[in-house]
């Protein structure tokens, strides 16, 4: 490898720059499903007969809000889908190991499948290629993330370990790391399963989604708290109360999701509780009537449908769950990397998740100044 | 508690069902009704072969001639099939972008969300809506399913519609109206085979439209059905009136205290398991359920465990929470008037003008006084509102 291309900061940049891009697009996607906004648009790769980039900028900036949501995902998308490409390009001419020209590829390959499901979900106007659709955004973002680790000019860079070089076991500790992106990403597939539901499907059906969904929620909830709970005993407590807060902050943001739309089921409403209780236990009344008073159902108002409460809990909701995906990959990623130091963890504070916390600091500062890099470990 | 195996069937159903595309959307047979009332697999194979011809798909909707008076036909359209545009800002599928995940493609209340919500979403087959102004046994009023739409429902999960437009919400009213006469048509059409109809002899269409002529008619009359109070809307923070209120709440004519509990509180502490009310939904629910127990017909069995679990009515509470109908003065003066369709609240004024009632109107305002004053509602008007004191002066 050239020593004067192996120095370049542009791929990190580059990932940097593609990730931070990919997530708002991912959140904008989210927002097309919960405003049903996928059909807004009939026409692909078009929008209304016009070629993507031409379309008149006015009817689409002052045009109905599902047109502006819809098309600006396009815009964003084809963005995306350019920096990827470049990216390529860079990761190639800059002389970056094989391992991240991989990744690159797959990047690359996974935006082109992505276009092309959304492309097939408006020409065959079908909901479940908007699920597939809605399930593939996260994997791409889950390899940004990686790209970035990748590419970081570091002698801790996380680059993808080869065969040789992978640790030959890992702790107890180091499978929950690991397996907490495979149970976060079924997470989102069981979420989006709930969110693309056919209004044909049946009532049951959807019982057992919501069901799964619950589920799947707590052994998420329960595996991240221990790997946030043992990286703070490890000494990185950033990276312990990133993921915590995320993860509470999911958990929040999904109570808040359903009680948006469907409001408290029958077991949790308070006043029809109240009564019940009436019936078997009255000294338990004044309890429960003080609940009642401060949290039934019925002192709220009624939601309003497509308003902007609703729309951001239940948008921030699928977003913050690839934001919890991007976490847990780049958490994984530090276990079987290749650091130059075969089967050893990054050094403390080094790791991918680490730079997951230095990009919500500095994303509003515009991408960072890479170090220069003294030797690249795998060259 | 959810059964799981049911649970699973329906999901492994929905997942084949994605494989394949999904497929389209159909109105689906009110298999209670059909199994409960012992029809035949070929009546029931005529009713639906009628409701086609008559009514059409969810995707390509028919609009009978009899029914132009009623429904918009463009409406119609507007609101069927799968959700798009085909210009800027026009969504076609209105009501499956809005209203089928909760009411159901065929509006019967069992949409897939349906089963976590409560109370249940409204089934629009009976043509049973509780929030309106018209008569208990009437219809509501074109504008009274503005109004919900509107509204929404406080405490449930139905929400405003307010942000979308006029013409939208005119839309979907019409569609609601649509999916209403086609459950209406089905009712009769199951009542007409068991109780005119010889098992062999099969409804047709031409059997089926004079008894939608009757229903359609129904639906025109309903402005002539509203309730008006007979004197003006009082002064409702009088004193006087809400103590002569509060004594008609407590007292054995009314019995409001049963079921809304002293001063309204909501407390029902001698309820039992058979003194617990259902509604016209639920009755309905626990009769098939409880006749689906002793009976060996398999498709009443079947449909006893596709149907949701019933679920008890309670009085509500009145001191804090918001009234899921409405909390202004006129509104609430119609609702203790009629009761409220559907459930166990009673009308306390004459259920047609002329009969004889429980309360005269100035006891339902006293009545409405005294309920203002336990709710968190907003303040009450002293006036209400100036269209409500117009009309209520209009009338004799």
């Amino acid at each position: 490898m050239k020593q004067a291309a192996a120095e370049s900061p542009w791929p990190y940049r580059g990932a940097w720059l593609l990730c931070g891009l990919t997530f708002p697009l991912i959140w904008v996607g989210g927002l097309i499903t919960t405003t049903d906004a996928g059909m807004a648009v009939p026409d692909w790769p078009g929008t209304y007969g016009y070629n993507l980039l031409l379309y008149p900028w006015q009817t689409w900036f002052f045009g109905p809000w599902d047109l502006f949501i819809e098309h600006g995902h396009r815009l964003l998308a084809s963005l995306v889908g350019l920096l990827t490409i470049a990216l390529l390009v860079i990761v190639r001419r800059s002389g970056e190991p094989r391992q991240v020209v991989r990744l690159a590829w797959i990047a690359l390959g996974l935006v082109c499948l992505q276009g092309a499901l959304g492309g097939f979900r408006v020409l065959l106007n079908a909901r479940y290629l908007a699920l597939v659709h809605g399930a593939t955004g996260p994997l791409f973002f889950a390899v940004t993330v990686l790209l970035v680790a990748a590419t970081r000019p570091t002698p801790a860079r996380l680059l993808p370990a080869t065969r040789s070089q992978r640790a030959p076991t890992l702790s107890q500790r180091g499978w929950l790391i690991a397996i907490l992106p495979a149970l976060v990403y079924t997470q989102l597939i069981l979420g989006a399963t709930l969110r693309h539901t056919p209004e044909s499907s049946g009532a049951w059906a959807f019982a057992l989604h919501v069901q799964a969904h619950l589920a799947m929620a707590a052994v998420v909830a329960v595996v991240a708290l221990v790997v946030a709970f043992s990286e703070a005993r490890a000494g990185r407590g950033r990276v312990a109360a990133l993921l915590a807060a995320v993860l509470v902050g999911q958990i929040s943001l999904g109570l808040a999701t359903w009680v948006a739309k469907y409001r408290y089921p029958h077991w949790a409403d308070p006043t029809t509780t109240l009564t019940a209780a009436a019936e078997n236990a009255p000294l338990e009344l004044p309890r429960l009537r003080g609940w009642a008073e401060r949290m039934a159902p019925g002192t709220i108002q009624p939601p309003t449908a497509g308003g902007f409460t609703e729309t951001t809990i239940v948008t921030a909701h699928s977003a913050i769950g690839s934001l919890l995906l991007a976490l847990a990959v780049g958490r994984a990623a530090g276990l079987g990397v290749s650091t130059g130091r075969a089967g050893k963890s990054p050094p403390d504070g080094q790791d991918a998740l680490a730079e997951a916390v230095r990009a919500s600091e500095t994303q509003a500062s515009g991408p960072p100044q890479p170090p220069r890099r003294e030797s690249s470990l795998l060259a | 508690m959810l059964g799981i195996s049911r649970s699973a069937a329906g999901s492994i159903a929905w997942v084949a069902a994605c494989l394949v595309g999904c497929g389209p959307a159909t109105f689906q047979p009110n298999e209670l009704l059909h199994s409960s009332q012992g029809l035949t697999a070929a009546q029931s194979e005529a009713i639906e072969t009628v409701l086609l011809e008559i009514f059409g798909t969810p995707a390509e909707p028919r609009l009978p001639e009899l029914l132009h008076a009623t429904i918009d036909h463009n409406n119609l359209i507007r609101c069927a099939g799968e959700v798009i545009s085909h210009e800027p800002g026009v969504t076609q599928g209105l009501y499956g972008r809005h209203c089928a995940r909760c009411h159901g493609v065929t509006g019967d209340g069992q949409g897939p969300t349906a089963l976590y919500q409560h109370p249940y979403p409204r089934d629009f087959r009976r043509g049973v809506f509780k929030w309106k102004s018209t008569y208990r046994d009437a219809l509501p009023t074109i504008s009274d399913l503005h109004t919900v739409l509107e509204r929404g429902v406080p405490g449930a999960a139905m929400p405003s519609f307010r942000l979308l437009s006029t013409d939208e919400r005119n839309a979907l009213v019409d569609y609601v109206v649509y999916l209403t006469l086609r459950g209406q048509l089905e009712r009769e059409l199951v009542l007409l085979s068991v109780e005119e109809l010889a098992e062999e002899e099969l409804v047709t269409v031409a059997t089926a439209e004079p008894l939608l002529a009757s229903l359609s008619t129904a639906w025109t009359d309903t402005d002539r059905l509203v309730v008006n109070s007979s004197q003006p809307i009082q002064n409702l923070v009088d004193a006087n009136l809400i103590a002569q209120g509060k004594e008609l709440f407590h007292s054995e004519l009314t019995g409001c205290a049963k079921c809304h509990g002293t001063n309204g509180a909501g407390l029902t502490p001698n309820v039992t398991a058979s003194d617990r009310d259902y509604d016209l939904w639920d009755t309905e629910r626990r009769e098939i359920l409880t006749a689906s127990q002793t009976t060996d017909n398999p498709r009443l069995i079947a449909a006893a465990k596709r149907a949701f679990p019933p679920r008890p009515s309670w009085g509500r509470e009145l001191t804090t929470v918001k009234r899921r109908g409405g909390d202004e003065p006129e509104t609430l003066f119609r609702r203790l008037h009629q009761g409220i369709a559907g459930t166990t609240m009673p009308a306390l004024g004459p259920l047609r003008p002329g009969q004889p009632a429980a309360l005269s109107d100035p006891q339902i305002w006293a009545l409405v006084a005294y309920v203002e004053s336990l709710g968190i509602s907003d303040e009450p008007s002293d006036e209400g509102s100036p269209h409500y004191a117009a009309s209520a002066q209009e009338v004799p």
